[in-house]
């Protein structure tokens, strides 16, 4: 009978600490977390200084309240940023159809600032079809503000010692008033449905 | 009493703990997703494993009316194993020095120590039920850790990752090698064995005579 009890009380202790720290079963991975947190209280971006492809400053969180989605990439990538790049080139295209171009805006960001001139910010783009415009590939000017970047984001790079780098993937959407939203997975299907969230006529 | 704390598995215990805890050995282990599940998580566990059975002596008779079959704490350890086997706090062990603290303490004390308490507890089923669940979720793993194309750690390269799962399709085909083999051939002696070794680290003749093993 005191086994019992004990072992009852032992395992909805255990039951309860699970529930805790999976978020109430829907967070496992450290992937889960961010998207969850981020979708829950949306998390102010901090202002950096970037360039783009064609040596151009500009800064974030962006004037303008435009819905920012952003991807992160390093160009030499030989895999699945070229993918990250046909999605975007996806997305832009649906967003010239519905003529959102004073709405949303597209931005690969690279966290290679030694390797990613603009030179091969332009090459990137020009490859995937960016254009400048509504999809602008750039780079933080400084390594505090990438590692400021990152750390909002909650994107971690790591080095690798055959491909350069492995990070995690996704589309992260920033509002109109500067926040990250929303983290989903890369498939331009799924970042036009969240978009559509933000953006009345999509 | 205290010649009885003095047993060599409680020692082993505390050393393996202790080594685990050393920050260079701490920081080398964690470099490798494999290292740290496979070498520190289960150091860990088996720190705690160890240390329970030094304790055994003066534990487990005070304990028994709370733990019959070893319920109570089975029930201990199967929530803290599924603590530490999502991916989310491998990763937040690496950031947060709150959660490396809670994984150096909850492992050996809530997992290693209730299960070397409760083992001998335990009928022939009531083991065979953790020995099969506890090889069909390596399998579970190992297949999910290979299969699976994104990382599930963000602190751990993918390759890494493979690694991981193909050691655990390793282990549990050693580990069911290891436990249905015996059945085959002279299960009689196997039994004895078992029954040895528990009454030696325990000094404890009730386990030794009990009827059903």
């Amino acid at each position: 009978m005191r086994t019992l009890v004990a072992a009852f009380l032992i395992a909805a202790a255990g039951i309860a600490v699970f529930t805790w720290a999976t978020d109430g079963f829907r967070a496992a991975t450290a992937e889960g977390v961010r998207r969850l947190a981020v979708s829950e209280s949306p998390v102010t971006i901090p202002g950096v200084t970037m360039e783009d492809m064609d040596g151009r400053v500009l800064h974030l969180p962006q004037s303008g309240g435009k819905t920012l989605l952003i991807e992160f990439i390093y160009t030499t990538c030989p895999t699945i940023c070229q993918d990250l790049g046909e999605g975007f080139s996806q997305v832009l295209e649906t967003v010239r159809e519905r003529k959102l171009d004073d709405q949303v805006g597209l931005m690969s960001i690279s966290f290679d600032l030694e390797n990613d001139t603009p030179e091969m910010l332009r090459h990137y783009a020009e490859h995937h079809g960016a254009d400048g415009k509504i999809w602008k590939v750039v780079r933080p000017t400084s390594t505090s503000d990438l590692e400021a970047l990152l750390a909002t984001f909650g994107v971690k790079v790591l080095p690798d010692p055959l491909y350069g780098f492995q990070h995690n993937v996704a589309i992260h959407v920033v509002d109109q008033t500067g926040k990250l939203a929303r983290i989903v997975d890369a498939d331009p299907a799924v970042a036009i449905e969240a978009l559509s969230e933000k953006v009345d006529r999509l | 009493m205290n010649s009885e704390l003095l047993k060599t598995p409680l020692f082993a215990g505390l050393a393996l703990w202790a080594g685990l805890a050393i920050p260079y050995v701490r920081i080398a282990l964690e470099t490798r997703l494999t290292t740290h599940v496979l070498i520190e998580l289960l150091g860990l566990a088996v720190a705690g494993y160890l240390i329970g059975i030094g304790l055994r002596p003066i534990l487990a008779h005070r304990l028994r009316r709370w733990n019959r079959f070893g319920l109570s704490g089975l029930a201990m350890a199967i929530s803290c194993g599924a603590v530490w086997m999502l991916p989310r706090w491998l990763d937040a062990s690496l950031d947060s020095v709150a959660v490396e603290t809670a994984k150096f303490f909850s492992l050996p004390l809530l997992l290693g120590v209730p299960l070397a308490l409760s083992w001998p507890e335990l009928g022939t089923i009531g083991r065979g039920f953790i020995k099969t669940n506890f090889l069909s979720m390596l399998l579970f793993f190992g297949w999910l850790y290979i299969a699976s194309p994104v990382r599930l750690c963000n602190s751990y390269l993918i390759d890494d990752q493979t690694l991981l799962g193909v050691s655990f399709i390793v282990i549990a085909g050693v580990l069911s090698l290891l436990w249905t083999v015996p059945l085959f051939i002279g299960g009689a002696v196997a039994s004895r064995k078992t029954s040895d070794r528990t009454s030696r680290f325990t000094e404890d003749k009730t386990y030794a005579v009990r009827p059903i093993d």
